[in-house]
């Protein structure tokens, strides 16, 4: 299967199945583009299940900043460069309220407060300030805010989640905070959250799991559990749980793989299937080359090969950890076409010498530098080709685990490219249609 | 009487290889299943089967099973078209060379009165059913020698009897070319047919027959003497010619003597006729004589294996009906390798180089198990091993040119193995957790002591650990595995998850991993694989783990209540 091969090529191509891919591919399938996403499973499945959007600027006073959209009119004269700036906060808002209403439509609701971030509880026992949350973890948000009677249950042989050590960390912040440990029914040893939310999906597991939490919650008016609620009836479980355990449940985010972000994924692949896009997952772009103005991208999967054409292309490859960007002994590369790359001018001067420097490090800013069009583009500004585009944590002059903005990056920049792809193919059109060579 | 004797010998050698392989096929049992059964009633539920075969469905089936078996080969059409040319050819050959001419005083004459060995059409047919049989030896040669794979299953039983069927053939021809020259039996001929004394005539009839018909005659007669030639020819007419047809038709035979004119004198003289004869018909006895002792005794085996093929549906399930029809196929065998060609798991001998993971070598390695007074627990464990392989597809069975029910003896070996002491691997290593395994192989030898084949055995253990550097030990592996999720507890039941043996294959422990449950336990469904967000080829490593303890952990010798057995000849 050679998609675009022989026929007409692809409108677009999305390299990447992280949330900048997968917000591309929403953009592009709403808009009516035809286009084919080629990604991994995706870091995406790391994610605790939050959408940040900005929280902290600057980051040298690490100012928690509690309106997101303020924030971004203040970054937008402050640091020009920043590729948050490049998109009007109106569009933001509307690319996000996109991506919301298509979770909700497969089945993953997620909550927001309009003009203000929220403080949500971690795993560790952290107080972390974020946009958005899935329906599920809400409760949780409300409870916090109010500080009301809650009761943590953790689960016997469940890695990385100790419910003492949320509320010892806590620190007397949140007095009405308990801890409870149970044994997750039906299981032994060691458990794994992909596992668990199978096992809920059975009525009455749930019923046993809502006796448990019900019997440790001495008089808890809510109550926080792991993340490992699934995909499928995902309200129904909750509302079981809820009613089963006579308190509201809500979900903590969790330490990664966490079920929050494997639901995140499943929820936009189903979605994607749906909308008529080509989905290569599981694939790796080996080479791209020049089409006739357009790109031709060579897959290499084991034996098979296949080749995928496309009229612009979208690099929404990641970072380091997705394998967007590489660093070697002496520098950092782009990994795929090999596109010049914004960092400090020696390998030295990547780090400062404060591992938890709270400015951070220049390294962390440093990846591929855009036009206003998100083109990625060379040191004195020429863009690399016209229908070439890059979004999401690839970009430079950002810093989003300090400015808490990992998921404002990926959907607005993905929006901004999106945008653009149209525009330009608006043009041609006017033109009269003939791709010129670039 | 020489031909007598030898004869009289063949004959009784014969039958007395039939009498001691049905004895054999009536022998209790022991393998796969021992069973003591009186001899008596085995013989007593045979022989009623045959008579059941006489009448109803059964005598249907016989009659199917006799045109469509037996005179079209119809079911090796199913499985091989250049086996089944090679078997027509093979049998319907012979069996016309037996019939019209072994046979030609007690057949042929009585049919034929006019019948001469060298009168037309059989002198034609003589030579066209001769070149049949060479077609199949020529054929069946070819496909044990050029087929991948076959040369290495192929002994000497396969061997002997093509070489001795070659051997009467060549014989055969060669003796008619030795005849068609031959000046001492023109002589007798003369002696005994011509009507007349008369040296003339002799002389005339001579030249005929040196010009026509290929003899060769010390003194040549002059052969451009048209009226001498025009005289012989009337002798010819009155004398001869009444069983004598123009030699071409032997057209193989008469180019053949042709070929031997330079040396024909020679031959004469040393009478290389008679030595022939007898080479030809002591080629036939000695095929008679050791017919019944290998896989030729499948001329009376497989009629009886093909017929109870088509009468499954109508057998007695119990014994010692049952222990009959398992007998009589393990006895049937022809070790003809179709089975084996079209194994699915063949691959896995090519890596692992057990023959008993092949059908033909299972079987013939349960067939010695079967006959031997004393165990050999080498050979058990081998047989174990190569069956444990097995997955029972059924396409063995289906393929069987004789209708052997294959999957019944693999079925019941694999039960008896594991009741000897000498289950399959897999459950062989669950006698030690892997820690006492790790313990174990420090001590045996390692894999890169033994000889590697040419293909790569381990191309992603034996990448650079580097690759596993990626791993960022996110469990997400372990989180999709249906086994870790279906293990309960998976210390207990599993050892080490995936991404457990990732990082022990990581630090260079993989003896760690090679007797932990979960390399073992893996259905390479192939999740862990699929999910990982760093590409790294985790089931690949799992099952490549497997093979590199399957080829390590035998050679320890472990004190537990199973001992194991060393095997003999592993490669």
């Amino acid at each position: 299967m050679t998609p675009g091969a022989t026929e007409r090529p692809f409108d677009l191509a999305i390299v990447g199945a992280g949330l900048c891919g997968m917000a591309a591919a929403v953009f592009a399938a709403n808009r009516g583009l035809s286009a084919v996403q080629i990604g991994g499973t995706g870091e995406i499945q790391f994610t605790s299940g939050l959408m940040d959007l900005l929280a902290v600027h600057p980051i040298e006073t690490g100012t928690l900043q509690r309106d997101p959209w303020k924030a971004l009119e203040q970054l937008a004269s402050d640091c020009p460069r920043n590729p948050l700036s490049r998109v009007a906060t109106a569009d933001i808002r509307k690319a996000f309220g996109e991506i919301f209403r298509f979770l909700e439509t497969q089945g993953l609701p997620y909550q927001n407060r309009e003009h203000h971030n929220v403080d949500i509880l971690t795993f560790a026992g952290t107080l972390k300030t974020t946009y958005a949350a899935p329906m599920t973890m809400w409760a949780g948000i409300d409870a916090l805010e109010n500080r009301e009677s809650c009761c943590i249950v953790g689960l016997e042989g469940l890695k990385g989640f100790s419910s003492r050590q949320v509320v010892e960390h806590l620190d007397g912040n949140w007095p009405g905070l308990k801890a409870a440990t149970v044994r997750f029914p039906g299981t032994r040893g060691e458990v794994y959250s992909t596992h668990l939310s199978t096992l809920l999906e059975k009525k009455s597991t749930r019923a046993a799991f809502a006796d448990q939490i019900r019997s440790h919650l001495d008089g808890a008016r809510t109550a926080g559990i792991p993340a490992i609620i699934g995909l499928h009836q995902h309200k129904d479980i909750l509302k079981d749980l809820t009613v089963g355990a006579g308190a509201r449940v809500f979900e903590v985010p969790t330490l990664p793989p966490s079920m929050a972000g494997i639901r995140l994924r499943q929820a936009f692949e189903r979605g994607l299937d749906a909308s008529g896009l080509t989905l290569l997952y599981q694939e790796r772009v080996d080479r791209v080359e020049r089409d006739d103005g357009g790109w031709r991208l060579h897959l290499q999967n084991g034996p098979a090969a296949k080749t995928v054409r496309a009229d612009a292309l979208l690099l929404a490859t990641g970072r380091f950890l997705g394998g967007g960007l590489y660093a070697d002994r002496k520098q950092i590369r782009e990994s795929l076409m090999d596109l010049p790359v914004y960092q400090p001018s020696q390998r030295t001067h990547w780090h400062s010498r404060d591992f938890f420097s709270p400015t951070g490090h220049p390294i962390n800013q440093a990846g591929m530098e855009i036009d206003s069009a998100f083109r990625p583009v060379d040191r004195t500004g020429r863009f690399a080709a016209r229908s070439l585009f890059a979004a999401g944590s690839i970009l430079a002059h950002q810093d989003w685990k300090r400015m808490k903005c990992g998921s404002g990056l990926a959907v607005a920049s993905a929006f901004g490219a999106v945008e653009s792809v149209l525009k330009i193919r608006r043009k041609r059109s006017t033109i009269g249609g003939t791709h010129q060579g670039n | 009487m020489l031909f007598d004797l030898s004869l009289t010998a063949a004959c009784w050698i014969c039958l007395f290889g039939i009498g001691y392989r049905c004895f054999r096929m009536f022998r209790n049992p022991r393998w796969p299943k021992p069973e003591r059964l009186p001899a008596a009633d085995r013989w007593r539920s045979a022989v009623a089967g045959l008579i059941a075969y006489t009448r109803g469905k059964r005598f249907g089936a016989l009659l199917r099973t006799a045109v469509l078996d037996g005179l079209f080969q119809l079911r090796i059409w199913k499985t091989d078209r250049w086996g089944w040319v090679m078997h027509i050819c093979l049998f319907w050959g012979f069996v016309l060379l037996l019939l019209m001419h072994a046979f030609e005083d007690e057949i042929t004459r009585p049919i034929f009165p006019d019948y001469a060995s060298t009168l037309d059409p059989f002198l034609f047919l003589r030579n066209a059913f001769g070149v049949m049989v060479v077609i199949g030896v020529g054929v069946a040669a070819g496909r044990r020698l050029f087929l991948q794979g076959f040369r290495k299953v192929t002994g000497i039983g396969d061997w002997l009897p093509l070489a001795l069927i070659a051997l009467i053939i060549g014989s055969g021809f060669l003796l008619e070319g030795a005849k068609i020259v031959s000046e001492p039996i023109f002589n007798e001929m003369v002696e005994d047919y011509l009507g007349s004394d008369d040296p003339e005539d002799v002389a005339a009839v001579g030249a005929y027959w040196q010009k026509g018909f290929g003899v060769v005659f010390d003194k040549p007669a002059d052969v451009a003497n048209t009226p001498l030639l025009e005289a012989g020819e009337e002798l010819h007419e009155e004398s001869c010619a009444v069983c004598h047809s123009r030699p071409g038709s032997a057209f193989v035979s008469f180019p053949l003597s042709k070929g031997l004119q330079f040396a024909a004198k020679s031959l004469n003289r040393w009478r290389a006729d008679v030595w022939l004869w007898h080479l030809h018909y002591l080629a036939c006895f000695a095929l008679l004589a050791v017919a019944p002792f290998g896989k030729m005794f499948h001329l009376v085996a497989t009629p009886v294996t093909l017929l109870l093929e088509r009468t499954r549906h109508l057998s007695d399930p119990t014994p010692p009906s049952a222990v009959n029809r398992r007998a009589a196929g393990i006895e049937g065998c022809t070790h003809c390798g179709v089975c084996s060609q079209h194994c699915s798991v063949a691959p896995a001998w090519r890596i692992l180089g057990i023959q008993e993971i092949l059908p033909s070598e299972k079987l013939v390695s349960l067939g010695k198990q079967n006959n031997a007074r004393q165990p050999d627990a080498g050979a058990v464990a081998l047989l174990a091993d190569g069956n444990a392989v097995c997955t029972k597809c059924l396409r063995c069975t289906q393929l069987c040119p004789s209708g052997i029910d294959l999957q019944d003896l693999w079925i019941a070996t694999a039960e008896r193995t594991a009741a000897v002491g000498c289950p399959e691997l897999p459950v062989r290593t669950a006698c030690l957790t892997a820690s006492q395994w790790a313990e174990q192989l420090e001590e045996a030898p390692g894999f890169a002591g033994q000889k590697t084949p040419s293909i790569p055995k381990y191309p992603f253990l034996e990448k650079p650990r580097t690759q596993l550097f990626h791993c960022v030990q996110c469990t997400t592996c372990t989180s999709v595995c249906p086994v870790v999720a279906a293990a309960g507890d998976s210390d207990i039941h599993l050892d080490v998850t995936p991404q457990q043996v990732m990082n022990l294959v990581r630090l260079g422990l993989r003896d760690l991993a090679l007797g932990s449950r979960m390399v073992w336990d893996c259905v390479t469904c192939y999740q862990c694989q699929e999910h990982c967000p760093q590409g790294i080829a985790v089931t690949d490593i799992l099952y490549e783990l497997r093979n590199e303890a399957w080829s390590r952990i035998p050679s320890v010798e472990v004190l537990s209540s199973s001992p194991l057995p060393s095997p003999k000849g592993r490669p």
